[in-house]
Formats: structure tokens, C-alpha cells, sequence
């Protein structure tokens, strides 16, 4: 290669390269379209052209050619192999074609919410199938959606499975959710090909906004058409609102209006419930249901003041298609006098005191130990709860903790009142109530006062196998623990034959006693006489000012002798109580034998009980802890409700239940000589419980049952320590939006101003199953305060508010709402506006039918065909061309231009 | 490697045909020039030469042959168009979220954590290997995708432009309830999430997803900074006194350090309020403005820090309310002597009230007025005018039929969701006697008596509103209360429309129903982006939404209406990511740039063109230069 040559490569070379560069800046920002031959093309990468700065490059190597080819050949091969690189550059410029695109990808969007009957289900099957048909070959995606959207897989052989209803792990039917289905089909669609969605759906949704969604949609490219969904509608009964009067006045009746919802003439019961009872007024209606709303009315009357509930239920008679939209609750508050329960032993003498409050300033519910609240709504109702002369066993665990959440929780005022019993005398050593009042039972007193000789006579028959006889053995572990020092137990156990398992011996071997009471084993029949006869002979023998039997059984006895035994043995001052247990005991003769030996008799199902009524037994036998005398109440601790009380001028009480003072932070308030508490109190939670050891009756304080100030005293008291009342009532509102309760408070005050700065808090209650709340309020404008909670459990909600400045209570606030089932349970019809609204935005047909879900109508998608292949198929023919044209000589065979030869 | 285009078969048609043409080419013997040269012995030594480069000629002869058999076999296999085969490649089918939520607004050292975000989601769908399907969407209050699940990355780059910041907090399990329902069940379902993941609180992306057989990636982007805002503000009109207004202010510091702020209430643009308080970390400080002094219609809050410097998140540093407008009402009492109504009206400085007396009334008197009052009277002819009647024993059953007299009633059921009765308590109102009006289709009830009939109610006789009290308010104890002065002049306010009552801030992301004037079939909305946007009345009423704090315009039949839209409440204070235990970061994508990222687009078959390209370039110089044949 010569200098020149050289030279002339580094020109063309350098020359190709500014041809390249020049293309490609020139080329690089067009995006040319071409109408060719009736079409569109388009050069998606046009800087590819650029290639054709190689053909200086080709044009040089021409010039410099030692082929031994004619001129024409040369020229013809350097053409071939410029319009080869041409072709090639155009391939790489990767044109296309551009056409309408014809075919479809199309997502069928089913509704399978509860509100979807099962026809229509199938309806929708049908027209799946009948689209599936039509298909050919084209894309066809199903989505099912309720609550969630899910994908419906096609099975392996290509195959439409079955539309299911969605189960709870996707989200359940209780729900419809059409945004999100047509959110979802957007990620299903084919790439290039036209976007079809129809929904196949009654149009009512919980949740989105599937007409927002719509112009989305269609700024995407897909076309959405409808189907509704209301062959078939099924029978509907529904319960839509329960409504109480926004004041319900204590003892006036009022109108409970309840909405029913029927789509067709049907026949149903309704039952009224208020609280857990049906309403005494009004409680049950027979309905012959028209088509469409009707309204009822109900009667009803609240006897006390507080929260009460009410719950419609609805029994359909004919068919119904929700059993869930059958119940609807609602709850209001019902204003009037602080109320105070009392509940006394013998209810008829204690009528004293319950007027002397009901003169005042209360409404006084009076009832026996058999109408104990047993519900914590039930107990609430009240502002101050007394408990007079109610023994132990009459009041469950249950009812025990719900006096202690009443006072702790709640805020309520309780009174332990006393008589024969209450405290130690009822049995409530050790129990919750003991931990709960401000008095301990276990008095000092008995230890210098006199002895007691005691034999359990316990039955140890096979009847009495398991829980019975463990029980038994505890509650004589329990008396053993209970007696004092001077005190002396025996413990018989008995079956066929009696047998001694303590001998009568003191009290104060309590280990060696515990250990003996545990060898008790059940066996054999049930013989009464012997064993009783046995603890007879014990206790003669034994020296103590009290001698007591205390006979166990669960057995059915027809023994005779036994009464005249206890007879016997009263005569001798031995006295003898019974204890029935089970349903199988013979009552009468048990009764005969408490009554014959001058004791009492007990009776109960319960195993449990037994303990209590052992130490209960044991405390009243002992009478350790009644103090029968004369005594004037002193002043132990100033207290706010005392306040115009003359206490000096106090009439004496006549007795009292003995008991010691819990530590701080309880206070006597008054005490007797002794110094032990008559009067005491204790802070507990937001609550006060208070003892008043004398009782309320004629027995120890008939002398202050006539005192000029026996009603102001008990009035001050309840007072002071009841509930506390709220200042003032500040209208808060409550609505239901998207299962949310949205709480708005307006607080302004007498003077026209905003209140500002509140510390509010709002506690929320619902239904079973639903934890209360504590949330605060939220200020948001002058006086205006918001908080919003999520009521995840269908049922009726109270909203109770307290609203504070440092630390002081100014005013309360109280709202109720119903949320009473899903809305997709709201008996509608379907919402067909919804869907035609939803296919005019979407572009498509409120018919949708299978034949046209693949039609691509109007809408166009550019589609484009790439044309590339065809090119470098065409390259590879003009490489041929070009292999030819330098491989066969084609011109000047016979060499006759000798002299254009191209060797040099 | 598998097929996209011709398949294997074809191929081979294809190769098999241009290669037999190439070897029956090169087969064939170029015929050669003959040359006559004088002397023999001249050429001798290169006739040996000739014979001894023969091998090498014929080595030349096939290399060139095989070169043009690898131009032809380039060029097929480019007509095959192969691609990574599907075994080989795991094809994920990816969700990008990008969060677009209030905080992503947040500027990290000067830069957009918007920006930042968007940057990273481009460089993950370069990233994309063809035939591996995406779909972009955007989160924040809601979940808004932007494309179809496609693996066009044009497409994708340039839905990427779409993505719009929002001002309403980040909606975790929107995201994750869409990812969800868009991946379940899909092979290799990814989903990227873009985010600083302020907002995730408790929710756990992971365990959900992982479920559903979807791997989550997240990328956290953003950084701690200073951020003071306002949390809540809302001017107020008093309930009797409507000429004053009081403002609330509420502000917050999301930082982890106290911080000294200025506050500054505007109206019109101009301050009117203006207040230097100390914020907590991460506290809060409420202010009550009273009596606020040239308050317009739109007043806005601003808060900024006293050093001068901006705060991380701009757009919580401002919050906006209405005023609602007052106006002088002029009211007509027909009366024979109420102290109590005379009383109540003299309350209002913005009544101008006049007095007549029954007997003096005639048809036509006080068309001048907005409202007139009918005390225990009702004219024969009725006013075209809205009216109030207090105890309307009337006759022809005009306003209300009257079936009887109630004997101390009571309210027993008060429709406590009209503005009317918003701030008033009748529950407990003593009443002597009250008239048995027996409402007419379409009245509306605002409080019924313990037996059932109204005792105040809203109604509309040929057109005329009216508002109606059932007793005469001397007889009963209403009076003596508060409420009395409040219900008077509401029922003034409601019936001549200067209610003044306390319009509520708007939260963005809520749909808000606004209701239209009478004849306007479509409103113009204009919010405070700058946008616009048509909405055909539906109901005679328009909802309206908007993703940006500010105020909405609504016009419609010549009326305009607005609206003050604010952050949410739980919209995020800090601006700092959230916690590395919280989003696990995950690398993202290589950012591949400039021709790097062109290049690594390019499918194979253009490689192998290419190639070609420059191969018969090279060829056509060699063959000249005779290196080859």
C-alpha cells in the first residue's frame, strides 16, 4: 500500500466517520412517519441511518480496487453492496408499520358479593362460557371480587373453573369493591392489543368509587362495559332501623319505632328486647309485611335512669335471603334522679331506709339477694349500690367482680350494710368483697370471748366422689382456720358407718387437723344417724360454752330417729345446722333437723358454695363477731358529708358487726367505743366503697331509724359518694361513614364563647366481642372537637365523653350509633344508575353482551407490525447479489477492453 | 436462547438455501484475464512465486468463504430474533409503587425527595429485561396505576412523567391490598416500593405478601430534617355575636430539636396576627386568636422557623379557612308585643328589625325585607317571603293544619343534624301548651313531641320557606334560656341566608358534596394547583376532591362557591425515613446512562445486524485490496 494510498484510507475513513456522526446528530431527534403505499411507517430508531456514512468508506475502496473486474461489474457490486448496507441501516432503524389493532384482550369482572344471588351467579357462569366461546384464540382473564379482587386462574386444560363466592382468607362477600376489581384488570390486559373490561355486577358498592375510576380508565386505554346483575332478586326481610326518642323520661312510656324491610309480602316475628329482657310493654309482634318499608311502633317504659339497650329481632316466617340484616340494636340514656339499688337480705324491713332516700333526692330500686344485677350494664344504671344483709352465697363470683368493676371501673358507690349477714356473719372472709371494702372481718374480739366446740359431720358416700367431697374437705380446712385458739373441732366423715377422721380436740393443731380432713375418702352408702350420734357423744364429752354440729350431705335419706336425735341433742344445748347439697337431698328432712337442733338449714347446687356457708355457719354459731350492746358512734375522721350532721346528738346503736380497719387508704369515719369501725371508707378506682357495720334495719338501729336526721345522713352519704354526676352535657354527634364512627363536639359555653383547650376523652362500648376504647378528642376549630374510631363489630355503640381542664372535670357527653350489619346487607335494589353512568364513562355498552366483548368497535390502539425481518431477509438476497456479481464475471467474457484491466 | 421470530425449522430453510448459494459461488472459478507479456523470462519468478502462495491462495479462497457464510448465518439467525430463553432468565412480574405522598415532598440538602424516588423507579424499569412485564403505579392516599402490567419500557418511562406528589399521607395498606390482588398467584410477583415508608406504622408489609408468594422490595430514599407545620386551623363566627370571629391554631414540630417559630395569620394576603412561640421536639402549641381584627373571607395560617432558614416540608407549613360571610339582614316582626322575640332580635347588631302590629299588616307590606315574623299571627294573604311563625293558628289550613291543642309537651326526638339546631338544647324545655300542627308532604320535622306532633318544623309553601314553632314561647320556660336567642336568630339566618354557622375545613383525599344553585347543570372547579376541571351536576350537586391543600372553587350559574381543603390530620409531622427495622432497604437497579442505557435496550437480533453491518464494511475493503476473495 502506497503513501498515497494510505492517505487517501485515513480521508475516506475520516470522511465515513463526519458522514456517520452528521447522520446520526441530524437523525437522532426525528421520529419519522411515512405514509407508504396506503400506510403508516415509522422509523423507531432513525439515528441507525447513520450507517450510511460507510459509503465513502465503500467508494474508496472502489477506487483503490484490485478486483479483476470490468468498470460496469465494479460499479454494479458497489451498489449491491451500498444499498445492502442501506437495507441493513434501515432494518437497524427498526421500522414498523402502523395499523389499527383488531385484536382484543378482554377481563370479564364478576361480582360475587353476598348481595349476588346464586341465579345470577349462574347467569354470569353462562354468559362466561357463551364469551369463552367466542374467544377464538383471543385473550380472555376473569377477576371475582367482593371485598378483594382476586384472579381466576384457568385450569390446565384451558378450562373456566367454576365462579365461587370468595371465603373469608380473601377477604369474605360482605363487601363490594368495584374500584378495586377495575383497578386490578389493569394489569391483565394483553400488551398491544385493544382493552376490554366488563363488569358483571348489581352496581352497589361498600367501598371506592368506581365512577372515579372510570375516567382512569379509559385515559388508560380500556374500554368498560356492564352487565347488571338482578335476575332473581330473592325473597328479602331486613331490620333497617331501630329509633328511641332523643329524651326518654324514667316511668313514661314512649315509642320504640323499628323499620322493617321486605321485598316481596312475607310473614315474620319481631321480638323487642330492652337490656337482656324482652320489653315487658310491648314485647313480641306477629307481621304480615307488606312490599317495601313499614314502620312499627312499639311501646316501652324505663323504670330507672342510666344506659338502656334495646334490640329488635327479627324471626322470618317466609324465605330471606341475610340472616345477618335480622337484628338491630340501639342505645339510649335515659336521664332522671341518681338512682340507688338497694338490696337487702329481707327486703320488707328495710323499706326504712330505702324511703328515707327516696324522700330526698333518689329514685330507690329495693330488691331481695334473688334480683341481684347480674350484668354489669344492669348494675350500671345505678349511682350507688347498698348491700345489706346479703350473705355470701348469695351472690356468685361473678356478681362479685361485677360489684368491683363497678366501683373500679365505673366509678359507682358501694355500701356493705350490716346485720346477721353481712361481713364475717355472711361469710365474706377472704373474698372479693373483703378486698374491696375498707373493713377486714377477722375481728380481734374473739379471742378473749368465749369457746366453741364444733363437729363437721360430713358425708362421705360414693355419691359424693370428685369435686363434693374436695370441696367439703377444704371448707373444713377453711372452719379449722376460722376458729380461734379456744375453740375445739371434731371432724366425722360418714358412708355406711361413721367414722371419726378428727377427734374433737383445739383448734390450735391446725396442721395436724388439715392433714387428718385430707385422708376423707369417699366410699359406700349414706347412714346420717350413726355419725350424728357419734358427734353427740363427742361433744358431750367435751367442755366449751357453744357446742354446734354442722351436718353435710348430698344424699337421699329416709333414716328415721334423725329429728329426734337433733331434738335430743338440742336439749343437751348442742345445737345442729344442715347442709343440703345437690338437687337429690331430702329438703323437708334437713329442714326438720336444722329446725329441731335450733340451727339452719342451707341448701345448694353448687359444690362451691360450700366453703362459704361452712365459715358463714361458723362465724354466726360463734357469734364471735356481733357486738349486741349499747354504743355511740364517734367521730373518727371529719368527712365532707357529715357537714350538718349533729353526730353528738346521734341516738345510740344497738349493735354492730366487729370488724378491724383495712390499712390506708381506708379511714374510719366513725367508730364504736372499742374503737372499731362503724363507719368506714375507701377509695377504690373511680369509685368509693364504704362499710357501715351497724345495719340499716329496726334490729341495731332502731333507735336511728327515728332520728330527725336519719334521711339527711344517708342522703349527704349516697350523695357524696355515689357516681359522679357531670356538670353540664355537651351535645356531641356521632355518624357512621365507611364503618367509621365520626364523633363532633361543639362546646360552647353560657357566656357565647368557645371552649378551648379541652382535655376530652371519649370512651367507646360496643357489642360482645368489641374492647372498649379510650380515644381522645381532637381539637380542630374554636370549640369544636373531632375524633374519628373504626367499629369493627356490627352492633350499637355508646360514645360517653369527659371534658376536663386542668384536671377538673367541666362537662360530660354522651352519643349512641347503630351500625347494625354490613352495608352489602342493606336489603337495595340494584343501583343500575351506577352501572349505565359507569359505561358511558367507560366507553362501553350498560348491556355487555359475550358476542360483543371481542367486536373492537369504535375504539382504535395503534398497533404496529415491525418490518425488519423483512429487511434483513432482503440482505441477505442482496449479499447473494452481491457474492455474484464479484464471483462470475458477467461483462466483457472475450477481455476485449484489454486496456481497462484493473491490475496496475 | 429461544426464538422469538422464525422458528428453527425455518432457519435452517433459510441458511441452508443462502449457504448452498454462497458455496456454489465460491465454487464456481472466476474466470481470469489472460495476459500476454513479451518476455517470458521477465515473469518467470513471479510465475514461481505464483505457484509456491498457491496453498495460501486456496487457504484465502475458504476463509473467504467462510466469512461470507458467517454474513449469511449472522443474517439468519437475526431473522430468528433470539432472546434470553424464559428458562434461564427468572421473568419477575413486577409492581413499581412509587410513593407520591405528602412527605415525599420533603426536600432532602436542597433535592426533591420526589426526585429522588423517580430516579431510582427509572433506573429499575432500564433495568427491565425484555418480555419481563411491569406495572407503574403511584400511592399515596389511594393506589393509582399509571400503566397496564407491560414490559414496553418507553411505555413505563413515560407514565413515569405522570407520577404527581400529593398532599395526603401514605396509604400502607392501599398499597398492599392492590399488590395483593394484582400479584397473588402470579410466578416471580415482586413488588418494588419506592418510599421514605413515613406512614407504615404498624402495618408489616412483609408477612402479607410473603403469603401470597410476592417478595417485596423496598427502596427507602429521604432523610432526616427540620420540620415545623400547622396541624390544624379554623376561624369561627360566635354563635350570637356573628360580627366576632375567633381563630384556632394549632402547631407542630416534627424534629428531633425545640425550635423557635413565627406565626402569622393573613387575610387578604395581608398579616392581621402575628405571634413568636418555642415548639417542643416533636410537641405541639395551640393558639386561640379572638375577635380577629379585618378578617376576610379567606384566611390563611403560616408558620416558618425564626432563624430564617425553610424547613424541610413546605407544604404543612401553611393551613387555610373561611369566614363565612356576614351580612345585614332585614327582618319585619308582626307582633302585638313580645318582649322576649324583641329581646332575642335586639342580640344580633346585623338585624335591622321593624315591628308592626297585626291589625296594621296588610298583603304587600315587607317585601323589602328578608324575613318576616308572624308572633301568635297569620295573614290571610301569605308574603312571598321567607317567614318565620311562632304559635301559626291560621285558618284555610294555611301553614299548617291544627288538629288540637297538646298539653305539656316536651321534645321528645330533635333532628339534631340541621344546622338549626346545632348549638341548642330543647330537650328540657318546659311547655305549657302547643298547637297540633299536622305537617304536609315534603315538611321536614326538626322536633317532635313526646305524642308525635311537630313542635318546630321547616317547610315551603308555593316556593316561600318557612320555619314554624308550635307554642307560644311565653308559655313555656324557652325563654329564659340561652337557647332561646340562639334559635331565633338561626331560624333568621337560615331563612335570609347569612347563616354565619362555622363552616368545616375540608381534609384532602375527602369527597365533598357541594350543592349547586338552582338550574346549573355543571360546575367549574378550580383548585388550588392551578387546575381546572368541568363536573356535570349530578343531584344538583357536584363532588368534589381535591389532592392539594388550598381553596376550591366551585362556580356555577354565575355563583361561586368555595371550599378550604387541609392536610390531614394524621398526615405525618417527621419527615425522617422510616427506621431501618421498619423498611428494610434493598439496592436498587443499576442506574444505567446515556448510550450505556441506550445500548443495553437494544434486543439481540439488532446486535447481530449490526455486526453485519460492520462486517461487510470491513469485507468490501479486503476484498478490494484482494486480502480476500
Amino acid at each position: 500500500v502506497s503513501r498515497r494510498e494510505l492517505v487517501a484510507l485515513l480521508g475516506a475513513l475520516l470522511l465515513s466517520a463526519a458522514c456517520v456522526t452528521a447522520l446520526y446528530l441530524w437523525l437522532l431527534p426525528l421520529t419519522p412517519r411515512l405514509v407508504l403505499f396506503g400506510a403508516i411507517h415509522e422509523l423507531r430508531s432513525p439515528a441507525a441511518g447513520a450507517l450510511l456514512g460507510l459509503w465513502p468508506l465503500l467508494g474508496w475502496g472502489l477506487l483503490v480496487s484490485l478486483a479483476d473486474l470490468p468498470l460496469l461489474q465494479r460499479l454494479l457490486s458497489l451498489g449491491a453492496r451500498g444499498s445492502l448496507l442501506a437495507v441493513l441501516a434501515l432494518a437497524l432503524a427498526q421500522p414498523s408499520r402502523i395499523s389499527d389493532a383488531t385484536r382484543v384482550s378482554a377481563v370479564v369482572l364478576v361480582d360475587v358479593s353476598d348481595s349476588i344471588t346464586d341465579a345470577d351467579l349462574g347467569r354470569a357462569q353462562r354468559w362466561l362460557q357463551a364469551a369463552q366461546a367466542r374467544a377464538a384464540g383471543q385473550e380472555l382473564q376473569v377477576v371475582t371480587f367482593a371485598a378483594h379482587a382476586r384472579v381466576l386462574r384457568p385450569t390446565d386444560a384451558g378450562a373456566l373453573p367454576p365462579l365461587r363466592r370468595h371465603g373469608p382468607e380473601h377477604g369474605g362477600g360482605a363487601a363490594s369493591d368495584l374500584q378495586a376489581a377495575l383497578q386490578l384488570s389493569y394489569g391483565l390486559f394483553a400488551p398491544g392489543q385493544l382493552r376490554h373490561a366488563v363488569l358483571l355486577s348489581d352496581g352497589l358498592e361498600t367501598h371506592g368509587d368506581v365512577l372515579a375510576e372510570a375516567g382512569r380508565a379509559a385515559s388508560l386505554g380500556v374500554r368498560v362495559g356492564t352487565l347488571a346483575l338482578q335476575a332473581g332478586r330473592p325473597a328479602e326481610l331486613a331490620l333497617r332501623a331501630l329509633e328511641l326518642p332523643d329524651r326518654i323520661m324514667v316511668g313514661r312510656t314512649f315509642p320504640v319505632r323499628v323499620r322493617v324491610f321486605a321485598s316481596r309480602p312475607g310473614k315474620a316475628r319481631l321480638r323487642l328486647y330492652q337490656d337482656a329482657a324482652l320489653n315487658a310493654l310491648d314485647p313480641l309482634r306477629e307481621l304480615d309485611l307488606p312490599e317495601g318499608e313499614t314502620e312499627l311502633r312499639f311501646e316501652s317504659v324505663v323504670r330507672i335512669a342510666g344506659r338502656v339497650s334495646y334490640r329488635a329481632r327479627l324471626e322470618p316466617l317466609a324465605e330471606d335471603h341475610f340472616a345477618s340484616n335480622n337484628e338491630v340494636s340501639a342505645t339510649a340514656v335515659v336521664p332522671g334522679k341518681p338512682s340507688v339499688l338497694l338490696v337487702d337480705g329481707e327486703p320488707a324491713r328495710a323499706t326504712a331506709l330505702a324511703q328515707a332516700l327516696a324522700v330526698g333526692e333518689y329514685a330507690v330500686d329495693l330488691r331481695g339477694p334473688a334480683a341481684l344485677p347480674r350484668t354489669l350494664a344492669e348494675l350500671e344504671r345505678h349511682d350507688f349500690f347498698i348491700l345489706s344483709d346479703v350473705a355470701a352465697d348469695q351472690l356468685s363470683g361473678a356478681q362479685m367482680e361485677l360489684i368491683e368493676r363497678y366501683v373500679r371501673d365505673l366509678g359507682g358507690g358501694f355500701l356493705m350494710a350490716g346485720g346477721e349477714h353481712s361481713f364475717g356473719l355472711g361469710g365474706y372472709q377472704n373474698t372479693r368483697l373483703e378486698r374491696l371494702l375498707p373493713v377486714r372481718m377477722d375481728s380481734d374480739r374473739r379471742r378473749d370471748e368465749h369457746s366453741l366446740a364444733l363437729a363437721l359431720v360430713i358425708d362421705s358416700s360414693g355419691s359424693m366422689a370428685g369435686p363434693k367431697l374436695e370441696l367439703a374437705k377444704e371448707a373444713a380446712r377453711a372452719t379449722a382456720e376460722l376458729l380461734g385458739p379456744d375453740d375445739s373441732l371434731g371432724v366425722i366423715g360418714f358412708s355406711g358407718r361413721p367414722e371419726r377422721m378428727v377427734r374433737m380436740q383445739s383448734a390450735r393443731n391446725r396442721v395436724k387437723i388439715e392433714s387428718s380432713i385430707g385422708q376423707l375418702a369417699a366410699q359406700g352408702g349414706t347412714a346420717i344417724v350413726p355419725a350424728l350420734e357419734m358427734a353427740f357423744q363427742d361433744l358431750l364429752s367435751t367442755r366449751a360454752r357453744i357446742k354446734h354440729v354442722i351436718l353435710l350431705t348430698d344424699g337421699v335419706s329416709q333414716e328415721s330417729g334423725l329429728t329426734e336425735l337433733a331434738g335430743a341433742m338440742r336439749s343437751e344445748a348442742i345445737t345442729v345446722s344442715s347442709v343440703g347439697l345437690g338437687g337429690d337431698v331430702n329438703r323437708s328432712l334437713l329442714q326438720n333437723v336444722a329446725n329441731q337442733g335450733g340451727g339452719r338449714a342451707y341448701f345448694t347446687n353448687d359444690p362451691h358454695n360450700v366453703p362459704r356457708i361452712f365459715m358463714r355457719e361458723t362465724t354466726a354459731v360463734s357469734r364471735s363477731s356481733v357486738v349486741e350492746e349499747l354504743i355511740e358512734a364517734h367521730l373518727a375522721e371529719p368527712a365532707d358529708f357529715l357537714k350538718g350532721i349533729e353526730l353528738g346528738h346521734a341516738p345510740l346503736l344497738r349493735g354492730y358487726v366487729a370488724t378491724q380497719l383495712a390499712p390506708r387508704p381506708a379511714q374510719a369515719i366513725l367508730v364504736s367505743d372499742l374503737g372499731e369501725p362503724l363507719l368506714a371508707r375507701g377509695r377504690v378506682g373511680l369509685g368509693w366503697a364504704l362499710a357501715w357495720t351497724p345495719d340499716v334495719k329496726a334490729r341495731w338501729s332502731a333507735d336511728w331509724l327515728r332520728w330527725s336526721q336519719f334521711a339527711r345522713f344517708w342522703g349527704q352519704l349516697v350523695r357524696e359518694h355515689m357516681r359522679a354526676r357531670p356538670l353540664r352535657e355537651l351535645g356531641m354527634g356521632a355518624t357512621l361513614v365507611d364503618g367509621e364512627a365520626r364523633l363532633s363536639l361543639d362546646a360552647l359555653d353560657q357566656d357565647d364563647s368557645f371552649m378551648n383547650g379541652l382535655d376530652s376523652r371519649v370512651r367507646v362500648e360496643g357489642p360482645a366481642g368489641f374492647e372498649p376504647v379510650t380515644l381522645p378528642l381532637q381539637q380542630v376549630a374554636p370549640g369544636r372537637y373531632l375524633a374519628r374510631v373504626r367499629l369493627p363489630i356490627h352492633g350499637a355503640y355508646t360514645f360517653a365523653a369527659e371534658h376536663r381542664r386542668d384536671g377538673q372535670l367541666l362537662a360530660t357527653s354522651r352519643a349512641q350509633l347503630g351500625h347494625p350489619y354490613p352495608p352489602e346487607y342493606d336489603p337495595r335494589p340494584p343501583d343500575l344508575e351506577r352501572l349505565t353512568r359507569l359505561a358511558e364513562l367507560g366507553g362501553g355498552s350498560a348491556l355487555a353482551t359475550p358476542e360483543a366483548l371481542f367486536e373492537p368497535g369504535a375504539q382504535r390502539l395503534e398497533s404496529r407490525t415491525p418490518l425488519w425481518p423483512w429487511l434483513v431477509g432482503l440482505a441477505i438476497g442482496l449479499f447473494l447479489l452481491d457474492l455474484l456479481l464479484r464471483r462470475v464475471r458477467l461483462f466483457d467474457r472475450d477481455f476485449r477492453s484489454e486496456s481497462r484491466g484493473g491490475f496496475r | 436462547m429461544e426464538l422469538a421470530g422464525l422458528g428453527l425449522g425455518q432457519l435452517a430453510l433459510v441458511f441452508g438455501g443462502a449457504g448452498l448459494a454462497t458455496l456454489a459461488l465460491y465454487l464456481l472459478k472466476l474466470r481470469r484475464r489472460q495476459v500476454r507479456v513479451p518476455f517470458v523470462r521477465l515473469w518467470a519468478s513471479a510465475t514461481e512465486q505464483a505457484q509456491s502462495s498457491q496453498l495460501f491462495s486456496s487457504l484465502k479462497h475458504w476463509l473467504s468463504f467462510l466469512l461470507a457464510l458467517s454474513i449469511v448465518a449472522l443474517l439468519s439467525l437475526a431473522l430468528g430474533d433470539p432472546r434470553p430463553a424464559r428458562s434461564s432468565v427468572e421473568r419477575h412480574a413486577r409492581l413499581l409503587l412509587v410513593d407520591a405522598s405528602v412527605t415525599m415532598q420533603a426536600l432532602d440538602a436542597g433535592r426533591p425527595r420526589l426526585g429522588e424516588a423517580l430516579e431510582r423507579a427509572r433506573a429499575e424499569i432500564e433495568a427491565l429485561e425484555p418480555g419481563e412485564p411491569m406495572l407503574l403505579a403511584q400511592v399515596d392516599g389511594s393506589v393509582t396505576p399509571l400503566t397496564a402490567l407491560t414490559d414496553d419500557r418507553d411505555a413505563l418511562l413515560a407514565a413515569l412523567d405522570q407520577v404527581q406528589g400529593s398532599d395526603l399521607p401514605l396509604a400502607p395498606e392501599a398499597a398492599l391490598g392492590f399488590a395483593r390482588n394484582l400479584l397473588a398467584g402470579q410466578s416471580h410477583a415482586e413488588l418494588v416500593w419506592i418510599s421514605d415508608f413515613i406512614g407504615l406504622g404498624t402495618v408489616d408489609p412483609t408477612a402479607p405478601l410473603a403469603r401470597d408468594g410476592i417478595a417485596l422490595r423496598r427502596i427507602v430514599v429521604g432523610g432526616p430534617g427540620r420540620n415545623v407545620g400547622v396541624s390544624a386551623f379554623a376561624v369561627r363566627r360566635y354563635p350570637l355575636d356573628k360580627s366576632r370571629s375567633q381563630a384556632f391554631v394549632e402547631l407542630h414540630n416534627g424534629g428531633d430539636r425545640p425550635e423557635r417559630v413565627e406565626l402569622d395569620v393573613l387575610a387578604d394576603e395581608r398579616v392581621i396576627e402575628h405571634q413568636s412561640l418555642d415548639l417542643p421536639a416533636h410537641g405541639r402549641a395551640q393558639r386561640v386568636f379572638d375577635a380577629l381584627a379585618g378578617a376576610d373571607r379567606r384566611v390563611r395560617a403560616h408558620v416558618r422557623l425564626a432563624d430564617g432558614t425553610a424547613d424541610a416540608l413546605a407544604v404543612d407549613d401553611r393551613a387555610v379557612a373561611l369566614l363565612p360571610e356576614r351580612r345585614r339582614a332585614r327582618v319585619l316582626a308582626v307582633s302585638d308585643g313580645n318582649l322576649y322575640l324583641e329581646a332575642a332580635l335586639l342580640l344580633d347588631e346585623y338585624l335591622e328589625v321593624h315591628t308592626q302590629r297585626p291589625a296594621a299588616y296588610r298583603p304587600g307590606h315587607g317585601a323589602d325585607y328578608d324575613v318576616v315574623i308572624f308572633d301568635r299571627f297569620v295573614p290571610d294573604e301569605p308574603p312571598q317571603l321567607p317567614s318565620i311563625y311562632l304559635a301559626p293558628e291560621g285558618h284555610d289550613g294555611f301553614p299548617f293544619p291544627v288538629k288540637g291543642v297538646l298539653d305539656r309537651p316536651y321534645f321528645a326526638a330533635i333532628e339534631r343534624s340541621d344546622p338549626l339546631l346545632r348549638f341548642i338544647a330543647l330537650d328540657d324545655v318546659n311547655i305549657g301548651h302547643a298547637l297540633q300542627l299536622e305537617p304536609q308532604p315534603g315538611d321536614r320535622v326538626l322536633g317532635r313531641s313526646d305524642s308525635g306532633p311537630p313542635l318546630l318544623l321547616r317547610a315551603s309553601r308555593a316556593g316561600v320557606p318557612l320555619l314554624a314553632l308550635a307554642f307560644d314561647v311565653r308559655d313555656s320556660d324557652l325563654p329564659l334560656r340561652v337557647a332561646w336567642p340562639v334559635l331565633i336568630i338561626g331560624m333568621i339566618d337560615a331563612l335570609a341566608g347569612t347563616d354565619a354557622a362555622y363552616l368545616d375545613t375540608e381534609r384532602v383525599g375527602e369527597r365533598v358534596s357541594v350543592r349547586l344553585p338552582a338550574g346549573a347543570s355543571e360546575a367549574e372547579l378550580r383548585f388550588a394547583d392551578g387546575r381546572r376541571s368541568r363536573q356535570p351536576a349530578a343531584a344538583a350537586s357536584v363532588q368534589v376532591q381535591a389532592t392539594r391543600a388550598g381553596f376550591v372553587s366551585v362556580r356555577a350559574a354565575g355563583a361561586e362557591q368555595l371550599l378550604a381543603f387541609n392536610l390531614r390530620p394524621e398526615t405525618p409531622r417527621s419527615v425522617a425515613p422510616a427506621t431501618p427495622s421498619q423498611a428494610a432497604a434493598a439496592p436498587a437497579a443499576p442506574a444505567a446512562r446515556g448510550p450505556a442505557r441506550w445500548l443495553r435496550r437494544q434486543p439481540p437480533w439488532l446486535w447481530l445486524v449490526a455486526a453485519v453491518a460492520l462486517l461487510l464494511a470491513l469485507e468490501w475493503l479486503s476484498y478490494q485490496r484482494r486480502w480476500t476473495l
